[in-house]
């Protein structure tokens, strides 16, 4: 223990006079959204190209231009989060990035669990309730421990940590939207999500399918970030701040009302989350949903209540802006 | 180990904001995860202290108000909600409507108003479940009749009696989204999609309880009649303190166990640690319990049942003062500062 607080001051000593910060970089493991097809869970290209736009790439960013090492996971967002080519598929390969096996295009972890590798888990949109689902089901006493027969406990055992950019923890109004078949609801939405496939209808705002009542507090921390940039229209149709498909009440996990309406100066504290811990608020982003995931539009970065920035010393006031040009794969590539 | 963490985290801090010491700066992530699971590893995961005086059972219950806004994003709103998360067979459902300006807000008076004046907002709603189709329509009224509350408030009530004949199987649930149309006095319409459970539990808790000290842990058993063989899940929250105003949810627990049909016990375990760490001195009572079937997704819930069980106190020696030092959040928290010390 003396030896371990000696190694600790010295470090801590040779910061403040100067030696540069840095970090040893965890292996980061994305993680993609819903999709319309199958082509992420057959294709790799698919699952790849999901955080790329042009030019413009969320994982180079994320990772240092390559620098940290990566795995993309590529599971059947065309299934319910539940199921065994969603969770399933997910924790699967989680375990496999965490043993040092290489993703289908040939990226893996430069050190496996077993010779004290760190992983972190970015998942954007659906990502978070699948995640949300693997890491509230890794015991033994949980309710769907290893549901389907998948590595649950694992995958949760091996990974650091989380974090969810414009994640379905409570669904989406925009499901509902699509799922709903009624005259007079806000229609203007259903585009973006176009159809009421099983993972639609399992990431719609009702209480029959919310991860939370499948699920305990995470085995590992969830930290939130996701977007308030409207997109024309199908914002409209959404509660609060929203990036466009998914409101604020979700993106955050927040208890209560999940169409409750939130902007970054009150969206709900870590103590108000839809399970009493596990969930961390890290920030709000001038991004939309497609944005949070393709490094396309370098914006605004707000502070919200128990979030991650810090001003002074202290934590930044909620609302303030922290980052006037920032996007949120560059905001993952400064966390470690 | 905290302070170190703090103290390095804000070396680290510094370091990184120093050519702009104004500018707003991140604490490392990976510290902030290691300090809080050291603080998590005092307790196994299947026993946790309650510190925000949260019931993690009954917040997982809360009514969730859901809403639609009309066409392009017309107001008002439609807003709907159930009175439950979960109903099983003969069980009545309630269901609720209203419209609202935002959900910040408070329904719109004059709205109300108008509504109350012409008396003909039609709202109804389809019961339809994931895989056994339309199980029934309900209209909705505001005339404080039968479900509804108070006549003209502008919240529109309607009930449905969950049908015997369409159960699921024991032990198993399905999905019912509800449907719901509203057509105001102009013929403006709204919609709305909710849902809730249609639960057939498998198993019952009988209202046997009983307690004992094991090793240090507050160890409740609750007695269960499992009729369908299968997957069940316990969870319950423990109240400290004296009368209603004093008790407050100190501790959680749960655990799981595959059953076979016939009576049953199954075990809780308070850790002990956290009855020195709330300072909870007693008597002691199981607030909320909840038991549901796991057998496939969704779920079989039952609805929680309220202080059903209390403690005898015990003398604080009694429960054991040891952090469990849960090793799979001790390792995390090493691996995270392992990586913060490295260059």
């Amino acid at each position: 223990m003396r030896s371990m607080i000696v190694v600790r001051l010295f470090t801590f000593l040779s910061l403040l006079f100067g030696a540069t910060a840095a970090y040893a970089a965890p292996c980061l493991i994305f993680v993609h959204g819903k999709q319309t097809d199958t082509n992420t869970y057959t294709n790799y290209t698919s699952a790849r190209n999901y955080w790329v736009n042009g030019s413009n790439d969320f994982i180079r960013t994320a990772t240092k231009n390559f620098a940290t090492p990566y795995y993309v996971v590529g599971y059947n967002g065309t299934r319910r989060y539940n199921d065994a080519q969603a969770a399933g598929e997910v924790a699967r390969e989680i375990v496999a990035a965490t043993n040092g096996t290489a993703d289908a295009g040939g990226h893996r972890c430069a050190l496996t669990y077993a010779q004290g590798g760190t992983f972190w888990v970015v998942a954007h949109s659906m990502g978070g309730a699948v995640m949300d689902f693997i890491l509230g089901n890794n015991d033994a006493t949980d309710p769907n421990f290893n549901f389907g027969g998948a590595p649950f406990d694992t995958a949760s055992a091996r990974i650091s940590l989380a974090i969810t950019t414009g994640g379905t923890h409570r669904g989406s109004q925009g499901a509902d939207a699509v799922c709903g078949q009624l005259n007079g609801v806000c229609n203007v939405i259903a585009s973006f999500i176009q159809s009421c496939d099983d993972a639609t209808y399992w990431l719609r705002s009702g209480e029959d399918v919310q991860v939370k009542n499948f699920a305990n507090a995470p085995a590992k921390l969830v930290y939130l970030t996701g977007g308030f940039e409207a997109i024309f229209g199908s914002s409209v149709c959404l509660s609060g701040e929203d990036d466009g498909v998914v409101q604020y009440a979700s993106i955050f996990a927040c208890n209560g009302s999940t169409g409750s309406s939130y902007d970054n100066s009150n969206v709900c504290r870590n103590n108000a989350k839809q399970e009493t811990s596990g969930f961390r608020n890290l920030d709000g982003a001038h991004e939309n949903h497609d944005d949070e995931r393709n490094d396309s539009d370098s914006d605004q970065r707000r502070q919200v209540p128990d979030g991650i920035w810090t001003c002074s010393g202290a934590p930044c006031a909620a609302n303030t802006t922290v980052q006037s040009s920032m996007t949120t794969g560059r905001f993952v590539s400064t966390l470690y | 180990m905290k302070i170190m963490n703090t103290l390095l985290g804000s070396a680290l801090v510094l370091a990184a904001s120093a050519a702009t010491a104004a500018e707003p700066a991140i604490r490392p992530l990976g510290l902030d995860a290691a300090d809080l699971y050291r603080e998590q590893a005092r307790y196994p995961r299947s026993s946790q202290a309650l510190r925000d005086g949260v019931d993690p059972i009954l917040n997982k219950r809360q009514i969730n108000k859901q809403f639609m806004a009309g066409p392009n994003g017309e107001g008002p709103m439609l807003s709907i909600w159930n009175s439950a998360i979960s109903y099983e067979p003969g069980e009545k459902v309630q269901l609720f409507a209203e419209l609202v300006k935002d959900t910040a807000v408070k329904p719109i008076d004059l709205l109300r108003k108008l509504e109350k004046k012409s008396q003909n907002l039609t709202v109804t709603a389809k019961l339809v479940g994931e895989t056994s189709g339309l199980m029934g329509e309900v209209t909705y009224r505001d005339n404080g009749k039968g479900a509804d509350r108070r006549a003209g408030d502008g919240i529109y009530s309607a009930s449905f009696t969950m049908p015997k004949a369409r159960a699921p199987q024991a032990g198993y649930a399905e999905s019912v989204a509800v449907h719901v149309q509203a057509q105001t006095s102009q013929g403006e319409f709204r919609g709305a999609l909710g849902g809730f459970l249609y639960s057939n539990p498998g198993a019952r808790l009988t209202g046997r309880y009983r307690d004992e000290m094991r090793d240090g842990n507050m160890v409740v058993s609750a007695e269960v009649n499992v009729i369908a063989p299968g997957r069940y899940h316990l969870a319950a929250t423990m109240d400290s303190g004296k009368g209603a105003d004093g008790a407050q949810p100190m501790a959680w627990a749960q655990n799981a166990a595959v059953l076979q049909p016939g009576k049953q016990w199954i075990d809780l375990t308070y850790y002990g640690l956290i009855f020195h760490d709330m300072a909870a001195a007693g008597p002691y009572t199981m607030s909320s319990i909840t038991l549901t079937s796991a057998l496939s997704i969704p779920n079989a819930m039952t609805s929680v049942q309220r202080n059903v069980y209390s403690m005898p106190v015990h003398e604080m020696s009694a429960f054991q003062a040891r952090p469990f030092n849960n090793p799979l959040l001790m390792d995390a928290a090493q691996r995270l500062e392992a990586d913060a010390q490295a260059k």
